[in-house]
């Protein structure tokens, strides 16, 4: 639950201006707007990456700045330009990642589920230096989805990856949502890959979110098409 | 057109390249700095040898001896004091005396019958800098005098001409440096290997700086800072955990370092074997238990707080070019203050002895000269300075840890700040 949150940063830069939300429990909740709308900022915030100015968001009943490190434990959080250690080889980095939650034999099942996930089959024991930026999104997306939190936190969790790439992501984003009841908060520009995977949306602009609701919704409120109607529409409201 | 549109971007993006800029910046300094150091010991040590007096005490009492101290008094106006035998004994430890010349008894007999004379010289040192040890240097200046107006004396004398006679005058010089009593040779030996000390622990700061720096902007221009930060772990450990990794690999570079240092110390040793009686194994044991304690414990100390500084410029620094900003002119402060004990000789009042502990580099050659000197009331002084600044620094390195300047880098070193 998000309530007002405000980020100011220093030389007066506002992030954020009052963002107010509510993801339940097990849905995909899709954060889209323009750049530098505060979509990152809310997820760092969220991620108890960065603390905010003002406002409050609770995690499974958990505030982000006073139980910053319970919070941590319940979610995993990809950010928008994730890497990995590229001197590292790739199974190295997730065994590195995933030893900081788990131990022993929970530990190797999740390490043996991320090496799934990533799809990169023999180059996982390759030096990350070597990585495409698509293979690099993969292990890391990888990771944060072996995880199994209980809020997923993806920030543009296809970005650079290629049309097969981004589908078997997506795929996997859906699966683990419904096999494993993960909740997740994505943000993202692709607004075919939030329409295929997200149940409701929050569109931000300027630092506040001006729409919300049910895709179908929205459409239907806002007289659109399809999700991107939605999204221009919202924010040339927002303008006037 | 665009071979000059090419050199002009070429120039312009090197131009604005922050750590070019503060290279080329730092060169004059760098010089300028050195310069200053180099001109500051010069003129101590010009001082040093012009404030010299020269205490003269004649044990001979002959015709000789007397016309030499008249000759040395008109010669050196207002250097040259005498002093009696009683006035010495009150002073056992002659550390009154910056240069005390003893002329001994038989001193003349021995002139007149072999040619040969000698005589004792004790030299006091206040420190092993450059402007102290520069005293050493009036010994063979006055050795040289003395024989000279021994041969004019002796001539006039004996009524010969002054060329055939084939006098020569030997000094058995002994320098006083706190409780140690080393020959004249052994002292630049000395001065030398504090200044090694300090030069190897100035070096071995700067890679931990370096290392610590880097490695902390290094996880944000991999992108992996942000990823580690959200997993459930202390973000002190993560700060402990880079200190120690930093530490190790700069323990391993440093004994490479130290081990071809001291290859080359060797090599200068067994050149000058012949004349130097103290070796590298003498300074460790004119250390003591308690000086090599205090020494190692204070190693660590420093070697902690260098990682600490770095970890924190690294994580003010959005990347490794801006953190490399910060490397070289702290490379470069280091070896000055290195340097300065060299130049300048190591702090003795208590405030620029904790002054001069404050800046880290220097403390290790503080406790060496004070445990050589066998001055161990004060070892616990620097000591005590490096593990208050090492608790400071802990307790802001635990705040920066949980701040969010870590993510979001200083504003200045920032060029945008992304809302």
């Amino acid at each position: 639950m998000v309530k007002d949150l405000v980020k100011v940063y220093p030389g007066n830069i506002v992030g954020i201006n009052g963002v107010s939300f509510n993801v339940d429990g097990g849905e995909i909740y899709g954060l889209i707007g323009p750049n530098g709308s505060g979509k990152t900022t809310t997820l760092r915030i969220l991620a108890t990456i960065i603390k905010p100015t003002s406002g409050s968001a609770l995690i499974a009943g958990y505030d982000v700045v006073k139980n910053a490190h319970k919070v941590r434990s319940l979610i995993s959080y990809l950010p928008e330009e994730a890497g990995a250690y590229r001197d590292m080889k790739g199974v190295d980095y997730i065994k590195f990642i995933l030893s900081l939650r788990f131990k022993g034999r929970e530990l190797d099942e999740a390490i043996e589920e991320a090496i799934k996930i990533s799809g990169l089959s023999k180059d996982i024991y390759r030096n990350v230096k070597t990585y495409s930026k698509g293979m690099k999104r993969s292990l890391a997306l990888a990771v944060t989805l072996a995880q199994k939190p209980k809020l997923a936190i993806l920030d543009e969790p296809t970005a650079g990856l290629d049309v097969e790439r981004s589908l078997t992501i997506r795929n996997i984003i859906l699966k683990y949502n419904r096999d494993y009841g993960i909740t997740v908060l994505l943000s993202s520009h692709n607004m075919l890959e939030v329409e295929y995977l997200c149940d409701r949306v929050g569109i931000i602009y300027k630092g506040k979110i001006i729409t919300e609701g049910y895709i179908d919704e929205l459409k239907t409120k806002l007289n659109a098409k399809n999700l991107e109607e939605v999204f221009v529409n919202s924010i040339r409201r927002g303008r006037e | 057109m665009s071979l000059r549109r090419l050199i002009w971007k070429e120039i312009y993006v090197t131009l604005r390249n922050p750590q070019i800029i503060i290279s080329i910046l730092l060169v004059p300094i760098l010089f300028i700095a050195m310069g200053s150091l180099v001109s500051a010991g010069m003129y101590e040590a010009k001082k040093a040898v012009l404030q010299t007096k020269i205490y003269i005490l004649d044990q001979d009492n002959t015709w000789l001896t007397k016309d030499l101290l008249k000759e040395l008094m008109k010669s050196l106006p207002g250097k040259v004091v005498q002093v009696t035998e009683q006035e010495v004994r009150r002073e056992l430890n002659f550390s009154k005396y910056d240069l005390l010349l003893i002329i001994p008894r038989g001193f003349t007999n021995e002139v007149l019958s072999t040619s040969k004379g000698y005589m004792t010289t004790y030299i006091n040192l206040e420190s092993l800098s450059i402007a102290a040890t520069s005293k050493l240097s009036i010994v063979n200046e006055l050795r040289s005098i003395i024989t000279g107006v021994v041969k004019s004396l002796v001539a006039t004398h004996e009524n010969v001409n002054i060329s055939i006679l084939r006098i020569s005058v030997s000094f058995d010089t002994k320098v006083f440096v706190g409780s140690l009593t080393l020959k004249p040779q052994d002292v630049n030996m000395l001065s030398s290997m504090i200044f090694g000390v300090s030069f190897v622990i100035a070096m071995m700061l700067g890679i931990i700086f370096q290392f610590s720096a880097l490695s902390m902007a290094q996880e944000k221009e991999e992108k992996t800072f942000e990823v580690i930060l959200a997993q459930p772990v202390s973000r002190t450990h993560i700060g402990i955990a880079k200190m120690v990794g930093v530490i190790v690999l700069a323990l391993i570079e440093i004994s490479v370092f130290t081990t071809s240092w001291l290859y080359y110390m060797k090599s200068i040793i067994s050149v000058s074997a012949s004349q130097s009686t103290f070796s590298s194994i003498a300074l460790i044991k004119s250390l003591g238990a308690s000086g090599i304690s205090a020494l190692l414990i204070d190693v660590f100390i420093i070697m902690m707080c260098a990682s600490i500084i770095g970890l924190i410029i690294g994580g003010i620094s959005r990347d490794t070019r801006s953190a490399g900003m910060f490397v070289g002119p702290i490379m470069f402060i280091l070896i000055i203050a290195a340097l300065s004990t060299q130049w300048l000789g190591v702090p003795q009042g208590i405030p620029q002895i904790l002054i001069a502990s404050s800046t880290l580099v220097m403390t290790p050659s503080i406790i060496t000269y004070l445990a050589i000197v066998g001055n161990k009331s004060l070892i616990s002084l620097p000591l005590m300075m490096n593990a208050v600044e090492f608790i400071v620094l802990i307790y802001v390195l635990k705040k920066f840890m949980e701040s969010e300047v870590i993510v979001t880098g200083w504003k200045i070193l920032r060029r945008k700040v992304r809302p």
